[in-house]
């Protein structure tokens, strides 16, 4: 209980105290959960349409690319890293 | 209801100070007392035929529709069909085939791009060579000159006819529409490419098909330009699958699906999105809900007289 008041009284000194240190907290916090989030979505997404989308089916058609250097990171890629 | 009901009967028993306190309020707060009769008889005049119109319209939408003769496509279970189910792209790449082999003769694509096709249905390498077997157009050069060049992943797919004009002089006077947005312009959308694609047969006793005209029942009118041209084996696809009619027809369904919505696949991880952080203010709201009210429905007025 004791660690626990700590914690809560450490938050608010640090964080909700200021006004400054609270959007910015804010901002912080939004861009990690934006981005987690999105790749939970995705990830949901693939599992729901495995074998159907483009990047599953991809690697049959890809042979060729690869030696003229063709793999420009498209849009899937970069979604899938 | 009872305030509507006392406008148009005008009786103002239901809303007499003397039925309970929430009618008195009620009263109070009314404005459409102070209407003349003759006003507040327009109004529930014009909320009934409102109300009566709207009935009529959707009693005759779900309707059967018997009334025009062309049958109606029926609704079948597509990959992509449901909240979440994304386009099937080795489908859509087996459309590309049935496209380029079989609808390009007549039809047009002119609002899809080689690089349209890149990472959806073909790899960069694919569809630059794709794009590479044909001849555009282009200039003018240093000396002012046109020049035939081949094409690049920026050309669109190349119409089979200059202008319409054209088009119809070869097909009997019928219009071959570009299929871009075809399945987003039809009644029916995909079923009703299909069941278009898959649906000749003979006319009936009493239809008279002019000179060059098929029959197809899901075609409005029935006389359609257009032969059939979806068969079994009507082409070889290159993954092997069997082409029989009803495989070619999904596959060339699945491709037009994709020209005509593009972003389909980022709408069905927006819907994950949407209703994941939804459910999560919902509960949050109902939560805040219950925080708020707990104060008002815990709070208790009295009113104590000062004793003498």
């Amino acid at each position: 209980m004791k660690t626990n008041k700590n914690y809560k009284s450490l938050i608010y000194h640090y964080i909700f105290k200021r006004t400054s240190t609270f959007i910015l907290a804010v901002v912080v916090t939004s861009v990690f959960f934006e981005r987690t989030y999105d790749h939970l979505c995705e990830a949901i997404f693939e599992r729901i349409n495995r074998g159907r989308l483009w990047r599953h089916i991809k690697h049959k058609y890809e042979n060729n690319g690869d030696e003229d250097g063709f793999s420009m990171p498209s849009a899937d890629d970069a979604a899938a890293d | 209801m009872a305030a509507s009901l006392g406008r148009i009967c005008r009786t103002t028993s239901l809303l007499k100070p003397s039925s309970g306190p929430i009618y008195s309020q009620v009263n109070n707060f009314t404005t459409t007392k102070e209407w003349s009769k003759g006003r507040k008889l327009l109004t529930a005049c014009l909320g009934v035929t409102a109300g009566g119109i709207g009935a009529l319209l959707f009693s005759l939408d779900r309707s059967v529709r018997a009334i025009e003769i062309v049958a109606h496509a029926p609704h079948y279970h597509w990959p992509w069909t449901g909240l979440f189910q994304s386009l099937d792209h080795a489908s859509m790449r087996r459309g590309w085939e049935v496209y380029k082999n079989v609808c390009s003769a007549c039809h047009s694509l002119e609002y899809v791009a080689y690089r349209h096709l890149v990472g959806v249905t073909h790899t960069e390498a694919e569809a630059k060579a794709l794009a590479a077997e044909i001849e555009v157009r282009d200039g003018p050069d240093d000396q002012g000159n046109y020049f035939m060049r081949p094409g690049k992943l920026s050309d669109h797919i190349p119409s089979p006819y200059p202008n319409e004009e054209a088009a119809r002089a070869a097909n009997n006077g019928a219009y071959p529409p570009d299929l871009s947005y075809i399945v987003n312009a039809r009644h029916g959308g995909e079923d009703y490419v299909f069941s278009l694609l898959t649906g000749y047969c003979d006319p009936p006793a009493g239809i008279v098909l002019r000179e060059g005209q098929n029959f197809n029942p899901y075609f409005p009118g029935g006389a359609i330009g257009m032969a059939q041209v979806i068969y079994d084996e009507v082409l070889e696809f290159e993954d092997g699958t069997p082409p029989v009619a009803s495989q070619v027809a999904k596959d060339v369904c699945a491709f037009l699906m994709w020209t005509s919505n593009h972003e389909y696949d980022d709408r069905q991880v927006l819907a994950i999105k949407t209703i994941g952080i939804g459910s999560l203010l919902c509960a949050l709201l109902f939560y805040l809900k219950r925080f708020k009210f707990s104060h008002v429905k815990n709070t208790k007025l009295a009113f104590i007289p000062k004793k003498k």
